[in-house]
């Protein structure tokens, strides 16, 4: 997976960090923000400090004390010099003891861990054969999706691009959060909310146009990443013949998108999420389908080509 | 100091501390969160002939300290494990065990005949696993089957042999016993306790392989009573015996099952372990085995305890 980021060759510590803040943004989403510095593990043993992250990453956490065996998998939404901030939303035991820290509390964590999403800057930087294909004269046209507690990750990213150099989507199914200065730096920001309380009331597919885009960086539900995916590999058009999905699906599962694509299919590359035990890849717990076999969600992950993924 | 070296089948562990089958991959993956020479072994992921992609669908499911597993015995094969894994393993420090898993006999003896011309200094025999549709845990469920593969893995190599045995056997102890007599050199017990879970929203089994093993410690209690069981059982058992009529014939048994804590591995050392494995652990918390190991340091030398044999079994002596 290598064309889709950099194995990421920051340290990774198993680590504890104090809680630096901790509220609610929204029904059952909360922002969680701890030190850098770390907390000694044991009494006379040093702190550990925190290893920068990059958008992308996620840290295993879990909240001490805990009732819960392992951590969770929680990607960053930013993080600066003194501290990592995550949107975390309330979903089972070991989340809920997460959202429920208070400011001073602790959490034991695992990471930085995994890859990170290349920016159309590297991409281009690096002449990946997955962007020669694409058009060259002109600036890539960029599209950020977030679903859900996915926007987390995207968001932390899209605000690393150059202003205005992207389209922003952002698809919940009520009250929208995670997108503080989103709006100022991208070109657009379409909301859709399946209530209709914000934006356009709706899914994804009610207002993303595939065809619009060179590149798309996504991360939500499965679904939505389903959708993408499948959306992207059938722009009409992009295939000589028309043959649609069905020629754009081959084409995909070959794994030939650089050779094969006409340069009208936009490049996907998508954020999963699995159930996780160890954060290292060790456990092969988090596997991932892929056309390439195999892959560990943890740290060949968690972004992907689409293209490649089997969803 | 305390001594916390052990010597089983005639290989030296630094301490008895050793890295699960299937929690710690081949070493290397957790190099950069903790001290990996710092551990007395390391057991490799579930080795087979051929590759094995692993069970499709949901693989892990967390239950009240525990933690159901549904990987499949996914590896690259034991002819790629020893082409790329098996040199960087070996210069970790610890103890390499080779994970030594399978379907039908042949592939086994086969597996064990290509690990036999490496330098790996130990081989785990796996007769355990519960999640593979053929051959596996089928292999340890009774005495017969047990002892057949042990002997036919036996004649393969001349590594030290250790068996790792099921829970799920009905009789533990016969199987044990038999497996000694097929030329185990050591035991270890014992590998995930077979389960089942349902996904109540789509009204079917949350595995696709539908049962699945459970580990962590939920099941220590269970795992340190059939430790005792066996060690008590093959202490007596005739080969036992044969071995030297006065003392009889002993045989390492390396204890796991749900060991989080320095305390846990005491229990089963004091329970008649010569070394313990830990696996879920290191997945909730990567420093658990430094710490079981500095831990079992201060507590032997606040016991008095010079040597791991001095607690050895003197739970199960009264």
């Amino acid at each position: 997976m290598s064309e889709t980021g950099c194995h990421d060759p920051s340290p990774r510590v198993a680590a504890r960090a104090r809680v630096v803040s901790n509220r609610q943004i929204a029904p059952s989403v909360y922002e969680l923000v701890i030190g850098r510095e770390g907390v000694a593990r044991a009494e006379g043993s040093k702190p550990e400090g925190i290893p920068a992250p990059v958008c992308g990453q996620f840290f295993m956490l879990r909240a001490r004390p805990s009732g819960v065996l392992l951590g969770r998998p929680i990607s960053v939404y930013h993080s600066d010099d003194a501290t990592i901030t995550f949107l975390i939303l309330k979903k089972g035991p070991g989340t809920a003891e997460l959202c429920d820290l208070r400011e001073g509390g602790f959490l034991d964590l695992v990471g930085p861990i995994g890859n990170r999403f290349l920016s159309p800057d590297e991409l281009v930087r690096a002449d990946s054969p997955l962007v020669s294909s694409l058009a060259a004269n002109r600036p890539l046209r960029v599209a950020v999706i977030g679903g859900g507690i996915g926007v987390a990750p995207v968001a932390g990213f899209a605000l690393g691009l150059a202003d205005k150099s992207f389209d922003f989507y952002a698809s919940f199914r009520s009250t929208p959060y995670g997108l503080d200065g989103i709006e100022s730096r991208a070109r657009r920001l379409v909301v859709t909310t399946e209530d209709g309380s914000a934006g356009v009331k709706g899914m994804l597919p009610a207002v993303f146009d595939p065809s619009q885009y060179d590149l798309v960086y996504a991360c939500g539900p499965t679904p939505m990443l389903r959708y993408i995916k499948e959306a992207c590999a059938n722009v009409a058009g992009a295939n000589s013949g028309g043959a649609g999905a069905a020629s754009a699906g081959k084409n995909a599962v070959n794994g030939n998108i650089a050779v094969e694509n006409s340069g009208s299919n936009p490049l996907a590359f998508i954020s999963l999420e699995e159930h996780m035990a160890c954060g290292a890849g060790a456990c092969l717990g988090c596997t991932v389908r892929t056309v390439n076999g195999n892959r560990r969600c943890c740290v060949d992950g968690p972004v992907f080509n689409a293209a490649e993924v089997i969803l | 100091m305390p001594d916390l070296s052990v010597t089983i089948a005639g290989v030296r562990f630094t301490n008895p501390v050793i890295a699960a089958s299937g929690t710690f991959g081949y070493g290397a993956e957790y190099g950069r969160v903790l001290d990996v020479s710092s551990l007395g072994g390391v057991c490799s992921k579930g080795l087979t002939l051929a590759p094995k992609p692993g069970n499709t669908g949901t693989r892990l499911v967390e239950t009240p300290s525990g933690l159901i597993n549904s990987i499949g015995l996914e590896n690259p094969g034991i002819p790629h494990f020893i082409e790329h894994e098996l040199k960087s393993m070996l210069s970790l420090g610890p103890v390499v065990l080779a994970n030594l898993s399978g379907s039908t006999m042949e592939t086994y003896v086969e597996g064990a005949a290509l690990l036999d011309v490496t330098d790996v200094p130990m081989i785990e025999l796996n007769i355990s696993c519960p999640n593979v549709k053929a051959g596996g845990m089928a292999w340890g469920l009774d005495c017969d089957a047990a002892g057949s593969i042990t002997a036919a893995v036996r004649k393969a190599t001349k590594k030290p042999l250790v068996v790792k045995l099921s829970p799920n056997a009905p009789y533990l102890v016969e199987v044990a016993k038999a497996v000694v007599a097929s030329g185990a050199d050591a035991l270890s017990l014992v590998n995930t306790f077979q389960s089942f879970a349902v996904d109540i929203e789509r009204a079917r089994p949350v595995f696709d392989n539908v049962t699945a093993g459970l580990a962590g410690p939920a099941i220590r209690p269970i795992a340190l009573r059939m430790l005792r069981d066996v060690v008590l059982g093959v202490a007596e058992c005739d080969v036992a015996r044969a071995g030297n009529p006065s003392l009889g014939k002993f045989v390492p048994v390396i204890g796991l099952g749900g060991i989080a804590t320095w305390r846990d591995a005491v229990e089963f050392i004091m329970t008649g372990a010569s070394a313990i494995q830990v696996g879920t652990a290191t997945f909730a918390d990567p420093h658990a085995m430094e710490e079981i190991v500095s831990g079992l340091s201060a507590f032997m030398a606040r016991k008095g305890y010079a040597c791991l044999a001095d607690m050895r079994g003197i739970a199960v002596r009264v």
